[in-house]
């Protein structure tokens, strides 16, 4: 089910969404299957999947080879401690914390890239959390709808 | 939705994601020195993309390429519509035109008339033909206030004889036609100058009256107005002989003159005013 999850993140990440979005609000849809995965499947697996969604990001970026990668795994060992205190079912939870894994994750990548070249922040950040914010929900339901679909 | 029931110690997940951030940071610190490596992994992850980007690419563009089409084709039924529209409007533009340069032409004629015989007089608008089937008369749009008066000759703009204002209101006249029973007018034939007097008979057809038998006629030959009957004045063109016989049994020869206006083509007259200063 999850190899299903990445599947559809990384077709709608790379190859859909950059095509029908404008560049600066393109969601991280990587940090929301991140969200997901650590709220529903806590694992080391989810980790190492973080990891290399991360320097997939990295390489399709083209710059350098890492931030995006620590800023996924810290996002979903993040995340994961949360998990176990709050609930992602919620609309409006789902909004908040889909703004907020993709924030963290652009902090860290950008706190590791602008040790080497200058980048604007708050910006970006702000685009980037809220396409995140508002793709969040409609992404959760497609994930559950993925995840039932197999269980049944 | 509830969570996996199998989660491991978070100790153990954070100690691995501890691993994999120093591994972050060891690749971001060798990437940036090395950056032929980001450079073949970018590349290969672009090749794995591509094909992807390229069906989406192509799908989308088909289907907006077939909303296009559609957008197009409803654009040109509208902008055919309005062409349309605005080819009825300059067709009938176009026909007004046309009438305004025939009628253009038609006045020119009158003013060449007027300009090339000592006459003077208003050219009058047809406007109505009589009522009644038997009586061959016009209404013209010209009147008293216009200088009209009954009596006044009224030709074509040949100077062709068409007939004589019957009748006169302020902003009208009737004019009696040529070819009507009751128009009488004083004519002579141009070459013989055998002299009678002509008269309706029916449309497009009049009868020319007292020609003795012994003078001579022969068909075409063209009649004039002979000025003496105080109407008409002098040498203005009736029409020409269609038909002449001489029977023995009476005092007179029947003899037909097709005139020369064509009463069903008429659109306007002009209405001689100043016959008496000319004769």
């Amino acid at each position: 089910m999850k190899a299903e999850l990445v599947l559809l993140t990384l077709v709608l990440q790379f190859a859909v969404l950059p095509l029908i979005i404008p560049d600066g609000y393109i969601p991280n849809l990587s940090a929301l299957l991140i969200l997901y995965l650590a709220f529903y499947h806590t694992s080391i697996l989810g980790v190492w999947l973080a990891f290399f969604l991360g320097l997939l990001f990295d390489l399709s970026a083209g710059s350098l080879l890492g931030p995006s990668a620590a800023g996924l795994v810290l996002a979903y060992i993040f995340i994961a401690v949360l998990s176990k205190r709050l609930f992602l079912d919620a609309l409006v939870s789902s909004l908040i914390f889909g703004g907020f894994a993709s924030g963290i994750v652009f902090t860290i990548r950008y706190l590791l890239l602008s040790q080497f070249v200058s980048l604007p922040f708050w910006i970006p950040l702000i685009q980037e959390s809220l396409s995140s914010a508002l793709f969040a929900p409609i992404l959760f339901w497609i994930f559950s709808k993925l995840r039932r679909k197999n269980v049944g | 939705m509830k969570r996996s029931q199998t989660e491991p110690s978070i100790r153990v997940i954070f100690a691995h994601a501890a691993a994999l951030f120093l591994v972050c940071l060891f690749l971001t610190s060798y990437s940036s020195k090395n950056p032929k490596v980001i450079g073949i992994g970018s590349r290969i992850v672009q090749e794995l993309i591509s094909p992807v980007q390229e069906v989406i690419t192509v799908t989308s563009s088909r289907i907006g390429g077939f909303f296009d089409e559609y957008r197009a084709l409803r654009d040109a039924k509208e902008r055919n519509d309005q062409l349309l529209s605005r080819l009825a409007v300059l067709e009938m533009e176009n026909a007004r035109l046309r009438e305004f340069e025939n009628e253009n032409s038609r006045l020119s004629k009158f003013l060449s008339f007027k300009q090339s015989s000592k006459l003077q007089g208003i050219v009058g608008r047809i406007i109505g033909n009589d009522a009644a089937n038997w009586v061959h008369s016009v209404v013209v749009n010209v009147g008293t206030n216009d200088g009209v008066a009954i009596g006044n000759p009224a030709v074509d703009s040949a100077g062709s004889v068409v007939g004589r204002v019957v009748a006169a209101s302020s902003g009208s006249a009737q004019v009696l036609l040529l070819t009507d029973r009751a128009s009488s007018v004083d004519v002579m034939l141009q070459e013989r100058r055998t002299s009678g007097i002509l008269s309706g008979r029916q449309l497009n057809e009049c009868e020319l009256n007292f020609v003795e038998l012994e003078k001579e006629i022969q068909i075409g030959d063209r009649v004039i107005t002979s000025g003496l009957d105080g109407i008409y004045p002098k040498s203005l063109p009736v029409g020409v002989v269609s038909f002449a016989e001489k029977d023995s049994r009476g005092l007179f020869q029947k003899v037909l003159i097709t005139p020369h206006v064509d009463f069903r083509k008429l659109e306007e007259v002009l209405i001689i005013t100043n016959v008496e200063k000319v004769q």
